[in-house]
């Protein structure tokens, strides 16, 4: 079948939501498109905060917000899309409460902030109470939320459509896309005037990850077979702090309400690593700092982790600030945070690079921000690259992130829409590589699973692009992935039904995941310094002279690539050593 | 985007309030009941007997109040011993005239009282009602949430109640007579 | 440890009914019931199907039959369903059509949640900043925040399988979690919903919701709240 819409969003997480309840009010046929039900999409797992300098609880201001952020970025980050978010925050945040998200409290009623890694006051001091929450659930009452606001604007929801190709012109004008719908086996195309993608990160190409399993990042694949680059793709966030072994997340927050982090010899280590914030330092560093920490042979019991130190805080606290984490503990590991320090191992958990994009979401295929707009086609949240995140996102800019860009995508589309925007042709049979890609798989009958392939992909992910890489680890995973790719192009599915067929969708995953951790692998590699999140042992300083660019990398079906760069904006921080 | 769910504009609050109340109220009445219909030892009657089991072998029968055998006396002598004693009072001999209480004549005999039988007439009532409206209200739930068919449904509710409204018009028969012949 | 995993599979293009299957695994005792399903999927039988996406509890997308008792199959670990050599059966929801195998058809489910108006109403303008709430009233509906609306506790209540048209404990929660919200001001509309024949009159504390919960909310207890809210706003 064929669907028709002014705009087609792509996944309904809180970018996606954001997006269409803003492009709603503003008049727009909205429709949002995601393979999973929204209220199970990924944002629902965020926990610790969303930042904004609303000073609640102490003086706070947006400029000292966006310094955090571009020196959190190691300088990669575009400063005017940063300036722009830091100043949007604060009313996003009112708007958002305005729109029923049940947010903590302080006493005087307003909406309380806590401490986040990172987050400093003036210029770098001391640590600043910026991350509005909600106990420990911010994400699932801020996606609840949005979700609950576009059902009453009447958004139209395409649940359980899964979207598996971008469609563009000769101008390569975006047309629409082609979507998959999980319950019926049907492939349908949907034409719009204006696309969005939200379909947020990729962690599951990684063995440890606090993502979700449906976080296979088919958004970044599906862009980059439609001849989009994607930029900085190199940068990986690896969380200090998930629950040994199994990578959900312990959020942040239980570090700002005063968590300490030791080694095997009970010593507080991010103390000698960074004196002015210590366990609160940005995440980049703490992880390298646990890794240096465990091969030094201070993992505890020799193993490789160490333990997050909550004993000290209180049940209150882990009862009623931050509950969930403490719920998991006891779950999945057995253990008692209020008596037993909690073991911990840095996980895969947030996607820097992405589809870039403008301030206003539009989606920009090359090195010009002017020049290079993809006409019809916008991106937003963890699959988008603005770039406010640069070689490393700050605890609590996610979300922000989301809601921010959000916003003004949903803004822009709108006006966009009542500007007046054509519907294009789309060709007859636009939907016709999809089914072609579905049908070979469902017609082979001889080969291995999507999951033997995707095992492998993520433990050599894991093993050679996570937090310490060289150009050993990095043309290791290069061979890996040439192999990874011939394979996953002959995986079969068990399940030849049609409806409800989970199994194909796994083998259909398992080609994007293949196409966007080339990106990543060549990317670091490509990139012979370090910075952020991208740490090579072989180049183990920052180059500013030769590296202050975002990466762009293109890539066809058979993962020929090509890498580009793109300028980073600086407006008013100039950049400097980073130390916190 | 309109559901069909949650669109009557029929509240059961009302009744569901009354239920709960009832149910409170029900716990008193009960103990009431029980404990002077059945265990009192100066008023004890109807189902249970104050002899134990042994007692009963060794032939030992139950005793009624004297007010309660003097009534029954006085109504056989007034009634030309058309009725045959039925439980010889212990202590009698077998040649006297006999007259005993039963169960039910002690009961009548409470409902006759000129002072008490207000208070217990009205006990009774309130018991009655609320034994009803609680167990009646009980089942119209049951029945609203098995039977499927809204004809059916309605049909049922509507026959369950009206049960409900007989048994309560004989019950206040009933109760209001009692005794009054006594 | 040894484990016979049972599972009621259905697949609508070939069986006319839900039948049982069983599979033996070599499980860990910490491993997730969850963990059971992935390993049959992955190394098994392909074709098992049922949701699943965050793996801890948050999402509410596994809310399952596991043992007789409704769970999300990411939130228990199977030491706590079975000894070694034992049994662990999984059965998609009761009282839901079911699509194929573990996942159900959830379209009743959200009509109902969204019959309840599932959304902040207020009728003053909005303020500048945020709209003051004091620690005291954010704790009134706190808990009840909590929700992630898997479906467990509604799918539990022998209300809804005895009445399908039951609105069910999730969506009158959600109604609770508006009601009680001190900024919002169509208690009575949301009120009306609840108050119907369909709603609030029928949670005869069986308590099951509360025992399904895997947030721990105390569902009944809140949708007394509610009903106590219901009387005294009309009498
Ligand atoms: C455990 C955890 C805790 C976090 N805590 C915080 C925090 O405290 N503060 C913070 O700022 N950030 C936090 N983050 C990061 C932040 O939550 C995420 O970056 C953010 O939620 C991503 O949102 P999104 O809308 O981009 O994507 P998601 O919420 O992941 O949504 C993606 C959507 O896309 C859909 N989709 C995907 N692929 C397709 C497809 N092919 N077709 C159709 N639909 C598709 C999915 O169904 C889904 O609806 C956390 C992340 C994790 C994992
Ligand atoms: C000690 C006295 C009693 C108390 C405290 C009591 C209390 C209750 C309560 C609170 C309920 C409502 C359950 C709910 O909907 O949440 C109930 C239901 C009910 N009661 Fe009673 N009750 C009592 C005696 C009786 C008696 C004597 C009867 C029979 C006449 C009775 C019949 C019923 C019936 C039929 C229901 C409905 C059951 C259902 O909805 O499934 N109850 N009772
Ligand atoms: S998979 Fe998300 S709740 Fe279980």
């Amino acid at each position: 079948m064929t669907f028709t819409h002014d705009i087609v969003i792509v996944g309904a997480g809180g970018a996606g939501l954001m997006a269409a309840l803003y492009a709603a009010e503003g008049g727009a046929d909205v429709a949002v498109v995601s393979k999973l039900h929204p209220l199970r999409s990924h944002t629902g797992a965020a926990q610790g905060g969303i930042g904004a300098a609303l000073g609640n609880e102490e003086e706070d201001h947006w400029i000292w917000h966006a310094f955090d952020t571009v020196k959190g970025s190691d300088y990669l980050g575009d400063q005017d899309a940063i300036e722009q978010m830091c100043k949007d925050a604060p009313r996003t945040i009112v708007e958002l409460e305005h729109y029923g998200v049940p947010f903590s409290r302080t006493k005087e009623g307003k909406i309380s902030q806590r401490r986040f890694g990172g987050h400093t006051r003036n210029y770098g001091e001391a640590p600043v109470r910026r991350a509005c929450h909600a106990a420990d659930r911010t994400g699932h009452t801020i996606l609840h939320t949005l979700y609950e606001q576009c059902t009453k604007k009447q958004v139209r929801f395409y649940d359980e459509y899964q979207v598996l190709d971008l469609l563009r012109d000769e101008d390569g004008t975006v047309t629409g896309t082609v979507a998959y719908e999980i319950l019926t086996g049907e492939v349908h195309t949907f034409r719009s005037k204006l696309t969005c993608f939200a379909t947020g990160g990729y962690g599951r190409a990684f063995k440890t990850t606090s993502n979700a399993h449906a976080g296979t990042g088919d958004g970044f694949a599906i862009a980059l077979r439609a001849g989009i680059p994607l930029e900085d793709m190199e940068f990986v966030q690896f969380h200090p702090t998930g629950l040994y072994r199994l990578g959900i997340l312990i959020t942040e927050g239980a570090r700002g309400e005063g968590g300490i982090l030791r080694n095997s010899e009970g010593e507080r280590f991010m103390e000698r690593y960074a004196p002015t914030v210590k366990d609160l330092a940005p995440r980049d560093m703490v992880s390298q700092c646990i890794y240096k920490e465990i091969r030094e042979g201070r993992g505890i019991n020799g193993k490789d982790h160490v333990v997050l130190d909550m004993t000290h805080v209180g049940t209150d606290v882990l009862e009623h600030k931050l509950p969930e984490i403490t719920e998991f503990s006891r779950v999945y590991l057995g253990i008692d945070p209020v008596k037993t320090p909690i073991p911990v191992a840095p996980t895969c958990h947030y996607a820097m690079g992405g589809i870039p994009t403008n301030a206003d979401g539009q989606v920009v295929a090359g090195p010009s921000r002017e020049d290079d707009i993809v006409d019809g086609f916008y991106a937003v949240g963890e699959c988008a690259c603005v770039s406010v995140h640069g070689a490393n996102r700050l605890g609590t800019n996610s979300l922000l992130d989301l809601v921010v860009f959000g916003r003004r995508v949903g803004i822009a589309m709108a006006k966009q829409i009542r500007d007046g925007v054509d519907l294009r042709p789309l060709d007859e049979d636009a939907d016709r590589p999809t089914r072609e890609l579905l049908e070979s798989i469902l017609s082979r009958t001889e080969g291995e699973k999507a999951v033997a392939v995707r095992t492998d992909l993520q433990e050599t992910m894991m093993t050679n692009v996570s937090v310490f890489r060289n150009e050993e680890t990095l043309s290791t995973v290069m061979d890996d992935l040439a192999q990874l790719r011939q394979r996953a192009q002959n995986v079969v599915a068990d399940d030849k039904g049609k409806q409800f067929n989970t199994d194909l969708m796994d083998a259909v995953e398992v080609g994007f995941m293949v196409d966007y951790a080339q990106s990543i692998a060549a990317s670091a590699r490509n990139r012979t310094e370090s910075r952020g999140a991208h740490l090579r042992e072989d180049f183990d300083t920052r180059d500013d002279e030769a590296w202050l660019k975002h990466t762009l990398y293109w890539a066809d079906a058979e993962g020929q690539h090509e890498i580009g760069y793109k300028d980073v904006i600086i407006t008013r921080f100039q950049p400097k050593e980073r130390k916190y | 985007m309109a559901t069909k769910y949650g669109r009557t504009a029929r509240s059961s609050a009302f009744q569901w309030f009354t239920h709960r109340i009832t149910g409170t109220f029900l716990i008193f009445l009960l103990i009431t009941h029980f404990w002077v219909q059945h265990y009192n030892r100066t008023t004890a009657s109807v189902t249970h007997s104050v002899v134990t089991a042994e007692e009963a072998d060794r032939g030992i029968l139950p005793t009624y109040p004297e007010e309660a055998n003097e009534a029954v006396r006085e109504r056989r002598l007034n009634q030309e011993g058309d009725r045959q004693p039925i439980i010889p009072a212990e202590g009698r001999s077998a040649q006297q005239p006999v007259a005993s209480a039963t169960p039910y004549d002690v009961l009548m005999l409470r409902l006759a009282d000129p002072v008490y039988a207000v208070l217990w007439k009205g006990f009774n009532l309130l018991f009655l009602l609320f034994a009803l409206h609680h167990g009646f209200y009980g089942v119209s739930n049951i029945l609203s949430d098995y039977i499927r068919n809204d004809m059916l449904r309605v049909g049922a509710i509507a026959l369950s109640w009206t049960v409900a409204l007989v048994l309560f018009l004989i019950g206040a028969y009933s109760v209001i007579v009692a005794g009054l012949n006594v | 440890m040894q484990l016979t995993v049972k599972i009621q599979r259905f697949d609508p293009e070939k069986d006319s009914a839900p039948h049982w299957e069983s599979y033996q695994v070599e499980a860990d005792p910490m491993d997730r019931a969850l963990d059971l399903l992935h390993y049959i999927k992955w190394h098994v039988d392909g074709s098992l199907t049922f949701r699943k996406s965050c793996a801890h509890g948050i999402c509410g997308s596994d809310a399952m039959q596991i043992n007789g008792e409704n769970k999300l199959a990411c939130s228990v670990l199977v030491q706590g369903l079975a000894k070694d050599g034992g049994t662990i059966s999984f059965a998609p929801l009761p009282a839901a059509p079911v699509i194929k195998d573990l996942v159900i058809d959830q379209e009743r489910f959200f009509d109902k949640y969204r019959a309840v108006m599932p959304w902040l109403i207020t009728d003053d303008p909005a303020p500048e900043k945020e709209r003051l709430q004091s620690p005291e009233q954010h704790a009134v509906i706190e808990e009840a925040t909590k929700c992630i609306l898997c479906g467990a506790c509604t799918h539990a209540c022998p209300s809804t399988w005895a009445d399908p048209d039951y609105l069910g404990p999730a969506a009158m929660l959600k109604a609770y979690r508006y009601v009680f919200d001190s900024r919002d001001s169509e208690a009575e509309e949301r009120l009306k919903v609840v108050d119907s024949k369909d709603g609030l009159w029928k949670c005869y504390t069986i308590f099951n919701c509360v025992q399904s919960c895997p947030k721990g909310i105390d569902v009944t207890r809140w949708l007394s709240a509610l009903k106590r809210k219901a009387v005294t706003t009309r009498y």
